[in-house]
């Protein structure tokens, strides 16, 4: 069996590592595909979600906290994705994802994550295994920066959280944006 | 073990009474006295013993695995319905923290094997526990991302000054 759209097929990249063609198709089912434009927003932090979003073409911008302490993180581009922490557990987004460049992206919705897991449990575990396997690594890269909270602060080594900006972009980063170039 | 245990547990709730027969056959129970490592940092993985636990009874302390003497230890207590173990299980790799009993703890685990036999035996069952853990992972990502956040304010509130 071949993949009914090879290019999308493509952008699902790693997620589906180990999954066979006709577990891809069935994924490509479920998921949809949006045409979005420059500037425009598709996850706004704070607000509910429930959707994993993967880029085809284009890029994403991901920003957390509000106006003058605002953080950029790294741009996501083809083959990565944001949000799946709300695809898994739905709830509040932990940051705001805009459209960097005009972007082709994939949305893959909790319901349909539940509908794909009751109808195909095999690629359901390939892709879960995928996410997870991501999840725990960059929860065990954060907790190498060892962050210890004391009367309400985070603080790595002895200095005070905010008087280390980059150090606070690196780890969000590593929470928020999924990790690149793991093959 | 009977079911009725596992389905009190956060992480299994919501599993079918037959999912959780199939589990309570998979998993295993173990009992662990006070002081005993469950868990030893820099341990490496052997894939086929590489297991994730979760503590139906006492507490386990947790404590981050550091490598230079600027770097701060974190120590954590996990209690009943904690899991811990799921980034060697799922990725491999030697340990990254130590889990050491306090007080008597009884747990059970799962060994990567072991969830191979079941993703081929009961594919449902093992996609149904994936989802599970991979909710729970998200779970512990965004209450991270939430004590980050909340401390970005506090230092830019002035709740954070020089130590």
């Amino acid at each position: 069996m071949e993949i009914v759209d090879p290019k999308l097929g493509k952008a699902l990249g790693r997620l589906t590592r180990g999954m066979s063609e006709a577990d891809v198709n069935r994924l490509l089912y479920v998921v949809c595909v949006f045409e979005l434009r420059k500037g425009e927003v598709i996850i706004k932090q704070g607000e509910h979600a429930h959707s994993m979003f993967i880029v085809e073409t284009g890029s994403l911008r991901v920003t957390v906290g509000k106006e003058k302490n605002q953080i950029d993180l790294p741009e996501v581009g083809a083959g990565e994705w944001v949000g799946e922490i709300s695809l898994l557990d739905p709830g509040p987004a932990s940051a705001t994802v805009r459209v960097a460049s005009d972007a082709t992206v994939l949305e893959f919705s909790h319901q349909a994550l539940k509908d794909f897991l009751r109808t195909n449990p095999m690629g359901a575990c390939a892709l879960l295994e995928a996410l997870a396997s991501d999840l725990a690594e960059r929860l065990h890269r954060t907790s190498l920066g060892l962050i210890e909270s004391k009367d309400g602060r985070l603080v790595q080594g002895a200095a005070p959280i905010g008087e280390q900006r980059s150090w606070i972009k690196d780890l969000l980063g590593m929470l928020l944006v999924p990790l690149k170039g793991k093959s | 073990m009977s079911i009725a245990k596992l389905r009190d547990l956060p992480v299994f709730k919501g599993l079918k009474d037959t999912h959780l027969k199939a589990l309570e056959e998979t998993l295993d129970f173990s009992t662990y006295p006070d002081g005993r490592f469950m868990v030893k940092a820099g341990k490496e993985s052997t894939r086929d013993k590489d297991e994730f636990f979760v503590i139906l009874g006492g507490k386990v302390i947790v404590s981050t695995h550091t490598t230079s003497p600027n770097q701060v230890p974190v120590e954590r207590t996990l209690n009943v319905g904690d899991i811990f173990g799921l980034v060697t299980f799922l990725n491999g790799g030697a340990r990254t923290a130590n889990c050491r009993a306090d007080g008597f703890v009884s747990a059970v685990s799962l060994k990567r094997k072991r969830y191979e036999e079941l993703l081929k035996s009961n594919p449902t069952l093992a996609s149904e526990l994936l989802f599970v853990l991979a909710a729970q992972l998200a779970r512990d990502v965004r209450a991270c991302n939430t004590g980050i956040l909340q401390a970005i304010e506090n230092a830019a509130t002035g709740g954070a000054r020089k130590a």
